[in-house]
């Protein structure tokens, strides 16, 4: 559902139901699951190592991602992602990465921001390492494993 | 269908008959529905191509296009951006807009429109103009009608008739093309095309084309260019004209002779020439060796400068001016080469070919020039060796993806001759990356890589980086490395300007993050590229045939990465294996003690494939990107 789509001055917003297959990968007891599953940021875009000129986005950017994730019966976490918040001096970026569980659920918050629209040169090299940091972030997965007095999956 | 005859008819009324400053034919509510149920951005309501043959090298060729704009995302629809120059030569050009109701509202013609000198983007000196024909309007719906005249004072290319534009329904369309009576009409129709009527009218034979009620036609994922699936009747003369030479296209034979023929008496060299021939070729121990070094001889000396004007387009400058000027273009540079290699008596034949990674193919059973390039082929003994002479650093006996494997015309003393330029295989295509690396317990992982290329892949590698600024290599190379950044030193560029066919790149390379960690785990991703082309799914029946790679290639990784101490592998990555006949995968990945190995295969063919092939294809690729995302998972003991 695609919603003020005509509406210039409201966000657009899109509902959908979905299924994804093979969203985990499993081995054993183990489950991996890499939560970031729409607008993974897994692509550092700041190539080159040195940078001359300022760097300029032509936008500034918000990006806000909640996951509320119920756990597959019969498994429990065995890791999570740890808890983030990074930032460069001086400059508008931020990237917040929070986790919680409670019980069977799990809610998951990635924050993105970048406030600026140009950055100065003297930042590039941390604005660099910033971007490679929420890559990897974004693929890191949540760990499951199946709990020890459950039976195992029929079909094997 | 009678009611759509009606409109037909009355849309075929030129709209000049400009007493009535409204054409109800052209009202919106006139477009039949049927043309609208898929809520196309534009339909084209007529169009109408004429061409008046008077003689070999004389026509006139007229076209009329009318366009309902419904939205922004048709308005390019209405516009005709009108190529011309010294031989055809633009004498009219109108455009009419016209509101819903067909009222007219605004009309542009002559110096209204944008005209302006346009480059091929590699020619020093070009005649070549445009016309954009427009007028536009931002109340939709609205309809344009343009039309224009090309007066042809020279001809070795006749139109095309595309029964309907790309994407858009097509309400009416029309071609008439007359001939006089002693010059012969050569047709090629393609797809879904009508038989012509014919007449005769006042010494002329008339043919006239009519089709209606186009629906629009979608392109699908990974298909052929519209070119070789549109609707459309391709003419070709036999006898025809330009820059007062004449020449025949009724047999390839006929038209390799008018080729061969611009060339006579252009291939004397000056004796400085001759002697640095004799001089070349003191001591080679064969033939190929004799090409050899005067290929070289060529490309050291040479320089390729475009220059197309008229006749110039197509006769070369002669060898002497090559050898004195040290440039020339294709043909010139080809014609330079061949009287090269002709003082050392050995017989070369010039190649005319449709260049382009991507060019459709000459349809060998329809003499036509589609031509826009010429290479030299040099038949010997065990075998032809092909030589692009445009290039000062191809290597010998090397065809790039803009000319290997497709119909070329020789051109040999006895006319025109149809030959084919080599395919090549995977193999002979390939990237091969190989690299001793070790991985820290931040994720990161360092170590030397060391990659090649070879063949079509050594070219894109060498177009890429031969002309580009030191600065501009390394950018290109940081760029090669998907995910998080890569920190490159002590990288080793090889000579681009090697005849090698193989290019050969050495750095050392960190790449920060390229595994993903948690508190006791690392991820270890175990492709350093990630597949990334997965053509769309379909949503409706696959209809098109598929293309696969505009060439064959291979690429093969082989990583032996070092792991940190004191982990184990919680999951291994079971080896993939996909076998299918237009590609291969492998991926391999063994852990011994802390030593990974990883080894990935990839190959695709150049090759087409049945529309109902169209899921394995998608689905090949989807386990390939999906299995290039597959990670090694150790966790710390």
């Amino acid at each position: 559902m695609l919603h003020e789509k005509d509406v210039l001055d409201r966000a657009i917003r899109l509902e959908t139901e979905f299924v994804l297959h093979d969203a985990a990968s499993s081995t054993g007891d183990m489950l991996y699951f890499v939560p970031q599953i729409f607008g993974r940021v897994d692509e550092n875009p700041l190539k080159n190592p040195t940078r001359t000129f300022p760097l300029d986005l032509g936008y500034t950017r918000d990006h806000t991602y909640i996951l509320a994730l119920t756990l597959p019966e019969g498994y429990e976490v065995a890791e999570l992602p740890v808890n983030r918040r990074l930032g460069v001096d001086g400059v508008q970026a931020l990237f917040i990465r929070s986790v919680e569980t409670n019980g069977s659920t799990l809610r998951l918050t990635h924050r993105f921001q970048l406030g600026q629209t140009v950055y100065p040169a003297a930042r590039y090299g941390q604005m660099r390492r910033f971007w490679d940091e929420v890559a990897a972030a974004s693929e890191e997965p949540i760990v499951l494993r199946r709990k020890t007095d459950a039976p195992p999956p029929s079909g094997n | 269908m009678r009611p759509f005859v009606l409109v037909a008819v009355a849309l075929l009324v030129p709209a000049t008959a400009w007493g009535q400053r409204t054409n109800p034919a052209l009202a919106v509510e006139a477009i039949p529905p049927l043309l609208r149920l898929s809520n196309p951005p534009a339909i084209v309501r007529a169009y109408e191509q004429t061409f008046d043959i008077d003689g070999p090298g004389r026509a006139t060729e007229t076209v009329r296009r009318v366009v309902t704009v419904f939205n922004l995302a048709g308005q390019d629809a209405a516009k005709d951006v009108v190529y011309y120059d010294g031989i055809h030569r633009l004498d009219e050009a109108r455009a009419v807009l016209y509101d819903h109701a067909g009222k007219v509202v605004r009309e542009r013609r002559g110096r209204d429109f944008v005209d302006t000198a346009i480059s091929d983007g590699f020619s020093l000196y070009t005649d070549n103009r445009v016309r954009v024909v427009d007028v536009q309007d931002g109340r939709y719906p609205y309809t344009v009608e343009i039309t224009y005249r090309i007066k042809h004072h020279g001809l070795i290319a006749w139109p095309t008739w595309i029964v309907q534009p790309e994407g858009l329904p097509t309400e009416q369309s029309r071609f008439q093309v007359s001939a006089p009576l002693g010059m012969p009409v050569r047709i090629r129709p393609q797809g879904n095309t009508p038989d012509p009527t014919v007449a005769t009218v006042t010494g002329k034979r008339v043919y006239t084309w009519e089709a209606a009620m186009r629906p629009a036609f979608t392109p699908e994922p990974s298909g052929p260019t519209w070119l070789r699936q549109a609707d459309l009747v391709d003419l070709a003369p036999e006898a025809f004209e330009i820059g007062g030479v004449r020449g025949s296209m009724a047999t390839w034979e006929d038209f390799g002779r008018f080729y061969g023929q611009l060339g006579t008496g252009r291939r004397v060299l000056p004796d400085a020439a001759k002697a640095d021939v004799a001089q070349t070729i003191t001591g080679a121990e064969n033939d190929r060796e004799k090409v050899e070094r005067l290929y070289r001889y060529m490309q050291a000396r040479t320089r390729y400068v475009s220059v197309q004007l008229g006749l110039g387009g197509w006769q070369p400058f002669d060898a002497q001016y090559v050898h004195q000027r040290s440039y020339g273009d294709c043909k010139a540079l080809v014609n330079y080469l061949q009287a090269l290699l002709a003082e050392a008596n050995i017989p070369s034949f010039p190649a005319l070919v449709r260049a382009g990674a991507a060019a459709s193919p000459i349809h060998t059973d329809f003499p036509k020039n589609t031509f826009n390039h010429v290479i030299l082929a040099v038949p010997l003994a065990r075998d032809t060796v092909w030589l692009e002479a445009t290039s000062q650093t191809a290597p010998f006996n090397h065809l790039g993806s803009f000319t290997k494997d497709r119909d070329v015309l020789l051109v040999t003393p006895e006319g025109g001759r149809l030959a084919r330029t080599p395919a090549s295989r995977a193999a002979d295509n390939l990237q091969r990356r190989t690299g001793t690396l070790t991985l820290t317990a931040d994720g990161t992982l360092a170590g030397d890589l060391a990659l090649a290329y070879t063949g079509n892949q050594r070219d894109r590698v060498r177009n890429a980086l031969a002309d580009a600024s030191p600065q501009r290599r390394t950018e290109w190379l940081h760029d090669q490395f998907d995910g998080t950044s890569a920190l490159l030193d002590q990288i080793v560029f090889p000579d681009f300007t090697a005849a090698s066919d193989t290019l050969r790149l050495g750095m050392r390379a960190g790449l920060r993050r390229y595994a993903s960690i948690t508190r006791r785990r690392l991820f270890v991703p175990l492709a350093m590229e990630r597949w990334g082309f997965v053509p769309d799914a379909m949503t409706t029946e696959r209809t098109q045939p598929v293309v696969v790679a505009t060439y064959p290639f291979e690429d093969r990784d082989s990583l032996a990465i070092t792991l940190p101490e004191g982990y184990r592998v919680e999951a291994a990555a079971p080896p993939v294996a996909l076998d299918t006949p237009f590609g291969s995968y492998r991926l391999e990945a063994t852990v011994d003690g802390t030593a990974l190995r990883i080894t990935r295969r990839l190959v695709l063919s150049k090759t087409r494939l049945d529309a109902s092939d169209f899921t394995s294809y998608r689905t090949f690729l989807e386990r390939v990107a999906a299995a290039d995302r597959t990670r090694l998972v150790l966790v710390r003991e």
